[in-house]
């Protein structure tokens, strides 16, 4: 008998990352200006160009860490799913897929491969959602190179970064049945 | 076992990639080099009478871009300079899910990103549409039955996460947007 796992009640949703990335983009804009009041304090030394070297590089790492943001939500959205059509017990196909993944892989949810295991019964048991689950798949290399420290350089069929993953996001969460029991 | 299981493996690495590069993959560079410098002659025109009185100057280098189906290449990036502000149009590539492209527009105080996009297409929301039909259910009818209009690629002026809306451009959008990003 499967472990039934606890689900968190509050997470951030990905206009809640989206929102916390523009205020943090706002305030990173503010801060690399003469309106900061420590502005001397923090950039004595500084010349102009590299004030703004140093903004740019800030803002590329905060969009990369909003893009992780977004993508491991996106996995949590998926495992929700997951979860809950397995307790459900429903007699939908996608439900009687991932009870037979959770038999293969048994108690411990966390070991059920996303990709090759949870998204792979999506395209089976929805073919229309091929290309969709096809374009999530690929960007999943984006947050696997990301959230393993970026120490190779990954291969990438298309171009991501925060916007990019966000309209991916949206359009999964648009157009995918996932339940998620109000949590996503 | 193992063998099947790696023969699948490097089957579905096959098709990854041939969804990937697709056929025609010189032409579409092509294609996306020249929506670029349509979308630079449309600026120039909105600024044209700044730039007869001297006020405005528009400068342009190369950059390089890397996309995994092109490989590296030289795309224009363009600089709107306007007195003392400078505004990058930072192209971003073509390989982009849901859309042709993408320019980032980077100014002193903030940033915005131009889409080349669907017509028809006013959201994030609105770029992908997947018809979910579960195995059995009558096939959706072929697309080739319906009247299929060209897709009509435009640029429009998105606005950032988590609203994503794309707004038509216009000179009285462009003006707006430049306002946004060089005088906060």
């Amino acid at each position: 008998m499967a472990k039934r796992i606890t689900l968190r009640q509050k997470t951030l949703s990905i206009t809640e990352v989206a929102e916390y990335h523009r205020d943090v983009e706002s305030s990173l804009q503010l801060y690399f200006t003469r309106n900061n009041p420590r502005f001397v304090a923090r950039f004595a030394g500084y010349m102009l160009s590299e004030v703004a070297n140093e903004l740019a590089e800030r803002l590329i790492e905060t969009d990369l860490r909003s893009a992780l943001a977004i993508m491991v939500r996106i996995e949590a959205t998926f495992r929700i799913d997951y979860l809950q059509r397995c307790n459900s017990k429903g007699a939908d196909d996608l439900s009687i897929a991932f009870r037979k993944l959770r038999r293969k892989y048994g108690a411990k949810h966390a070991r059920v491969p996303l990709e090759q295991g949870i998204l792979e019964a999506w395209r089976a048991v929805y073919p229309g959602t091929s290309t969709l689950i096809g374009e999530l798949s690929r960007a999943f290399r984006f947050r696997h190179w990301l959230a393993h420290g970026r120490y190779f350089t990954p291969k990438l069929a298309r171009k991501y970064d925060y916007q990019s993953v966000y309209i991916l996001a949206t359009s999964v969460l648009e157009n995918l049945p996932l339940i998620s029991a109000g949590i996503v | 076992m193992s063998k099947l299981a790696f023969d699948e493996f490097v089957k579905s690495q096959q098709n990854d990639e041939r969804e990937a590069v697709g056929p025609n993959s010189a032409q579409q560079l092509k294609e996306w080099l020249l929506y670029l410098d349509n979308l630079y002659s449309k600026i120039t025109s909105y600024v044209q009478s700044y730039i007869n009185e001297a006020t405005a100057q528009i400068y342009y280098s190369n950059i390089e871009l890397n996309e995994e189906f092109f490989g590296a290449y030289q795309a224009r990036k363009m600089t709107l300079k306007i007195g003392r502000s400078s505004v990058a149009f930072n192209p971003v590539g073509t390989g982009l899910f849901g859309m042709r492209g993408r320019v980032d527009v980077l100014g002193p105080s903030g940033k915005a990103s131009l889409f080349l996009v669907n017509k028809r297409t006013t959201n994030a929301r609105s770029l992908i549409q997947v018809t979910i039909s579960r195995p059995g259910d009558p096939p959706p009818q072929p697309e080739s039955n319906k009247k299929r209009e060209p897709i009509q690629w435009v640029w429009k002026i998105g606005t950032p996460p988590p609203d994503m809306n794309f707004v038509e451009l216009t000179q009285e959008t462009f003006f707006e947007m430049i306002l946004e990003v060089a005088n906060g």
